[in-house]
């Protein structure tokens, strides 16, 4: 099945305790797979596993079919990842950063151009497309660095916490995109802090607790149950409820 | 908490930055306490008496070295606080009063500067002391005043750097300036110590230091607030060339003139010394090659997620590694065959270690690379000694 797969995951840093444990989680082509859990949960680790940046103790990895232990290049042309941290060229504009992750992901230069105009202009950076990217502000790198993950036209997307520093424009310009990418067809995992985003957009939500799968619903069920802040709280205890109150104290 | 022990942390902050690595820092410490002990004990007691008297107008060579490797110091701890101002932005945040947190900043460069004045002047000063208490005391107070005198220099000319090239460059800028002016102090130590100034200059120096140095200290404070809070203008590039990689013009964005001329000081010691000059020839061959790919690499080197992620990136870091690498060689190789063309094994060995620093980047450790990059270097002047001369 083309998406995403991970079977038997596990993994951890040098000799430390294990951060994954047997995870299994599939990703269908044409859903968004929301990724939910507290700081520490795995996420980001899990994020970079798929993107072949970090190597599983234990289980595989497949990316639109391809197994990233043996097959990294293949995987990676069909990967657009955002790390919670851009990958970005401060000393560099924005037009010259598409133009070199264009030539690192094998984009030929007349597509890359048009491209490139049409990802600068829908993310409102077009003004700023000659402009070093050391003086831009957060949102503005985070929409470049989505643009730059969008280049090459992936058809797998893994979005580590996309949302980050988005003005409101831009959080709905990113959520009618990932929405027609996931209806064209192209499989979509995310992971957010913010449970509307999650609730709107997500086919499906994941829990990830402790190094492992908590629970895996599909929207009704998450409808049911109140949305994914009430799932969240429910299935991660004491954290989620230490979560809350912080986001409540700086509400 | 106050303003001291805000201080000494700030310090102890920017030495962990300077040195990250614990057992380097505690290395550093017992090498300079080892140094500092053993200057103790040559000045105070195996030092043979002066061949002539200490007269008060050497003391003013002795404050030119001071002042020189003290700004030299005091310059590099500041181009931290220019290339990140943030600390002092959160400094600003504390409850301190106005002012107060960018002296706390400042800590680190008055510590910077304190260094060489104290490590180096004070053995001397007490060697004076065995013969001439005057000059002695002449040279703490001299000492004081050049301290204090280094730091306004370093502030200013951050202040003036940073407002010509902004505030991260001009932090790179000044702080290999300020590498190079401490590291020309040293090297001219025995020419600055043998030009003896004269009692009437020391005098007015001293005389001159509380009167003036108060006064430009407040301005040269001002200035360099406006500097680390003003608004820096966007800069901007023109239009890649779409679809070709756009290392090249990172790397003319980078400090690469300052890398040149700092190859400057070591071509004037070869025209100087020509027995000397297969081993700079060495020194210099490979450090080319090193220096040009260091600039080019440097941000992949900082992200290397970018390169490891991107599927043609192990391709272009090689093709990349090749040409630029085979390029860098060219003015160590021209160098070398000017220099020694009938020194078959030593051109071999220099042009061996030289070809092989590219593939040093393959590595993803900064360490190991350091390493092997060392190692090759001494492996090029091992060879110039044994079959150079």
């Amino acid at each position: 099945m083309p998406g995403v797969e991970v079977t038997d995951l596990g993994f951890r840093h040098g000799k430390g305790p294990d951060v994954l444990s047997n995870l299994s989680i599939a990703a269908r082509p044409g859903e968004v797979l929301g990724l939910l859990g507290v700081n520490g949960a795995g996420k980001t680790t899990l994020f970079r596993l798929i993107a072949g940046l970090l190597k599983p103790r234990t289980g595989s990895i497949r990316v639109a079919g391809f197994n990233v232990a043996v097959d990294r290049r293949e995987a990676n042309r069909r990967l657009g990842f955002v790390p919670d941290e851009p990958l970005l060229y401060p000393r560099m504009s924005a037009q010259e950063n598409l133009n070199q992750f264009a030539v690192l992901w094998g984009v030929p230069g007349a597509e890359a151009r048009d491209r490139s105009e049409s990802l600068l202009r829908e993310t409102g950076l077009w003004e700023e497309r000659n402009a070093w990217v050391e003086g831009f502000s957060r949102g503005m790198r985070q929409k470049l660095s989505l643009a730059c993950a969008l280049l090459h036209q992936p058809s797998v997307l893994v979005l580590d916490e996309p949302f980050n520093g988005l003005d409101m424009s831009a959080t709905l310009w990113l959520r009618n995109l990932l929405r027609r990418r996931a209806d064209a067809g192209d499989c979509i995992l995310l992971s957010s802090h913010q449970p509307e985003a999650l609730d709107a957009l997500s086919d499906r939500l994941a829990i990830l607790h402790r190094g492992g799968l908590a629970e895996v619903l599909d929207r009704a069920e998450v409808a049911r149950r109140g949305g994914s802040a009430e799932i969240f709280q429910a299935t991660c205890g004491p954290q989620a409820q230490h979560t809350r109150q912080e986001q409540e104290q700086s509400a | 908490m106050s303003r001291v022990v805000a201080a000494a942390w700030e310090t102890r902050h920017a030495f962990r930055q300077l040195l990250p690595w614990r057992w380097a820092r505690r290395m550093l410490v017992a090498f300079i306490l080892g140094l500092e002990a053993w200057l103790f004990v040559f000045t105070l007691f195996l030092a043979p008496p002066s061949p002539r008297p200490l007269e008060i107008g050497v003391v003013g060579g002795f404050v030119g070295f001071n002042l020189m490797l003290a700004t030299g110091a005091a310059g590099l701890a500041l181009s931290r606080l220019l290339g990140r101002p943030e600390a002092l932005g959160l400094l600003s945040l504390s409850p301190q009063p106005p002012g107060a947190a960018l002296k706390i900043a400042l800590a680190p460069t008055v510590f910077a500067a304190l260094c060489p004045v104290t490590l180096i002047g004070l053995p001397f000063a007490l060697l004076a002391a065995r013969r001439a208490p005057l000059v002695a005391a002449s040279m703490l107070i001299a000492g004081i005043c050049a301290l204090g005198w280094a730091v306004l220099a370093a502030v200013a000319c951050a202040t003036v750097i940073g407002r010509r090239f902004g505030r991260e460059r001009g932090a790179r800028v000044l702080a290999a300036g300020s590498g190079w002016l401490a590291f020309l102090s040293m090297m001219a130590f025995g020419a600055l110590v043998r030009r003896e100034l004269g009692t009437a200059a020391l005098v007015l120096f001293l005389a001159l230091t509380p009167l003036l140095l108060p006064g430009l200290w407040e301005r040269a404070l001002q200035g360099f607030i406006e500097v680390l809070q003003g608004t820096q203008t966007p800069r901007t590039a023109p239009e890649p060339a779409w679809g070709c990689p756009g290392w090249g013009r990172l790397a003319l964005r980078s400090p690469w003139m300052l890398a040149i001329l700092g190859l400057a000081p070591v071509m004037a010691v070869a025209l100087e010394r020509p027995e000397l000059r297969t081993v700079l020839c060495a020194l210099l061959a490979v450090q080319c090659v090193a220096m040009v790919l260091d600039r080019l690499l440097e941000p992949e080197l900082m992200t290397p997620d970018r390169l490891r992620l991107a599927p043609r990136g192990l391709l272009l870091r090689t093709r990349m590694l090749l040409q630029w690498g085979t390029a860098a060689l060219v003015p160590g190789a021209v160098l070398c065959m000017l220099v020694g063309w009938e020194r078959k094994a030593w051109l071999l060995s220099v042009m061996g270690a030289s070809a092989l620093i590219p593939f040093t980047y393959f590595t993803a450790h900064r360490t190991v690379r350091v390493a092997a990059q060392l190692a090759l270097l001494t492996a090029a002047l091992t060879a110039s000694l044994h079959w150079g001369r």
